[in-house]
């Protein structure tokens, strides 16, 4: 799943990084790493035994194939969710730089399809999980979820950039079964390592914080259904800015004249996000559903719910020391 | 490795962050025919593996691990674009363009990730993050996690080795004791992660008194940084 440079326009690529640096830092600060500095070694070591353990391959019952540990929950399950992002983000970064697997530009959208919705999603749906039902069951399910979104954000990202021509609906068709199958293996590999763990040292396997995100969930799943469904029902008129050019100028968008402005203006094209809140692929619908319209909604959500969490979740943190 | 290469040739690690991160910039930023515009760009890191005695044959084994993923997604955009465009006088069939230009995005930008990792080693590299204020704790922890790669792939190759020796028949190991052994290389991990915390503290360790050298930045390597980042922008900026 890690995403390639040539896949990624500047604009994406730099929106992820400064989503993933905002997730690091709240990370950073909840971890609060001056107060338990013994972590920091460990957090080191763990991010080597990720790659050591992915060279491991083990058989998988009932197919012919084999698989391997992918980490992000295993690392939640043992270090506690915010440790372990920043610790997959740095094993991401050995990736990209050492073993050119994902870019530097799409780091950013690799620590946020790997790391956050394993560490922040999967993981405390694993948490509650595992009150209720056997930890197979648990990791299984937890990391199929966190595996589906990160799929998910893989096509929306790979979309948006619109580097390549994939129609969304077989896009999404082909990546969330093939991830589906990856999620199951994963699960089961970190339930395996989980369980060994658990019988031989019980006090390794619990670690102490949590984040409560329940109200955070379902304000963020209410937010991502307006955005992605009522969007592409909503007006398509000229909004106020242009509606006030139609009026003055009496069209729509201003002309540009000089070669300056001509260039300029493509360079914008070619880096704008979102141009006019539409994929540039665009076209794509299913039935009334207009698809860019909707991936648009959901990734503005993302992006407006993350800016207004961050000063949020300082200031709690403020509070809390 | 990159500790192996003449002083002489020393590039600033900054300089040659930004000029990196800034080349990807401008090769992910070209359209998908863009396939002729970005040939030029490949001046760059040719002329860096050129003027840094660069291994060929690491670099070529770093690309062909890159190809794959790539080869995939390019070949499906085969089945999916059916237009003509014209290329110069010919007209051509627009899938394999966009093929071509998708491949040698990927060349050119992890071509420029393995110069910054060949050329740069990576206390250096922890350096120029730290001077760009990327958080101490990261930092470290990048430079733990790199030093302990390379000694646990030995032990993981070692324990798939006896693995293997012992039941030769199997092609995978059996998942039943696949978590135990993984489970044992895990624990050996945490113990590890304990002696070198406890060695650490005995030094006198603690995160903001270890010592990251951070290299000057001189005026010549600002000017070279601007001048090049400049070149490559002023390129975008003319071909589009």
């Amino acid at each position: 799943m890690h995403m390639a440079d040539a896949l990624i326009s500047p604009a994406v690529g730099i929106a992820m990084w400064g989503a993933t640096a905002g997730v690091a830092s709240y990370s950073l600060k909840k971890l609060n790493i001056e107060a338990d500095e013994k972590k920091l070694p460990l957090m080191g070591v763990l991010g080597a035994f990720v790659f050591a353990a992915q060279m491991i391959n083990f058989a998988i019952p009932g197919t012919g194939s084999s698989g391997h540990l992918g980490g992000g929950l295993l690392l939640a399950a043992l270090l506690g969710p915010y440790a372990a992002f920043l610790t997959l983000a740095v094993v991401l970064f050995i990736q990209a730089l050492f073993f050119a697997d994902g870019g530097l530009l799409a780091f950013g959208c690799n620590v946020f399809n790997l790391g956050f919705y394993t560490c922040f999603i999967a993981y405390p749906l694993y948490k509650r999980l595992i009150r209720r039902t056997n930890i197979w069951l648990a990791s299984i399910i937890a990391a199929v979820v966190g595996l589906q979104l990160g799929a998910f954000s893989v096509v929306v990202q790979t979309l948006l950039s619109g580097k390549v021509e994939l129609p969304f609906t077989t896009f999404t068709l082909f990546m969330q079964p093939v991830h589906l199958a990856i999620g199951i293996v994963e699960g089961m590999a970190t339930a395996a390592v989980v369980s060994f763990v658990m019988k031989t040292k019980p006090e390794l396997s619990t670690p102490a914080n949590t984040p409560t995100n329940r109200l955070i969930g379902t304000l963020g799943l209410l937010a991502l259904l307006i955005g992605g469904i009522f969007s592409s029902v909503a007006s398509s008129k000229p909004d106020g800015l242009e509606w006030s050019i139609l009026r003055t100028a009496g069209t729509e968008e201003l002309h540009t004249t000089t070669a300056l402005h001509h260039a300029l203006e493509r360079l914008q094209q070619s880096l704008a996000l979102l141009p006019d809140y539409n994929l540039r692929s665009g076209g794509a619908s299913i039935g009334w559903l207009d698809v860019g319209t909707s991936v648009s909604g959901i990734i503005g959500v993302f992006v407006v719910a993350i800016a207004m969490l961050i000063p949020y979740m300082m200031k709690k943190w403020r509070k809390e020391t | 490795m990159s500790n192996m290469k003449e002083q002489r040739h020393d590039v600033h690690p900054l300089s040659m962050l930004i000029i990196t991160f800034t080349y990807i910039l401008v090769v992910a930023s070209f359209h998908t025919y863009a396939f002729i515009e970005l040939i030029p760009l490949s001046l760059y890191p040719i002329a860096m593996i050129v003027v840094h005695r660069l291994s060929i044959r690491h670099i070529k084994s770093i690309l062909l691990a890159s190809l794959p993923f790539i080869t995939v997604i390019g070949a499906s955009q085969l089945f999916f674009i059916h237009e003509h465009i014209s290329f110069f006088h010919w007209r051509i069939e627009a899938r394999w363009l966009v093929f071509a230009t998708l491949f040698a995005k990927n060349i050119l930008a992890v071509l420029a990730a393995t110069v910054l990792f060949l050329t740069t080693p990576i206390e250096q590299l922890a350096g120029a993050l730290l001077s760009l204020r990327i958080p101490r704790l990261l930092v470290i922890q990048l430079l733990l996690t790199y030093r302990y790669i390379f000694l646990f792939l030995e032990e993981a190759k070692r324990l798939r080795q006896a693995y293997m020796l012992r039941a030769p028949n199997h092609r995978a190991i059996q998942l039943s004791v696949w978590g135990s052994l993984v489970g044992h290389l895990l624990l050996r991990t945490f113990e590890r992660a304990e002696r070198v915390y406890e060695a650490m503290t005995l030094r006198g360790f603690s995160i903001q008194r270890m010592h990251i050298k951070i290299k000057r930045w001189t005026m010549k390597e600002m000017i070279y940084t601007y001048v090049t980042i400049g070149l490559f922008i002023v390129y975008r900026l003319v071909v589009i």
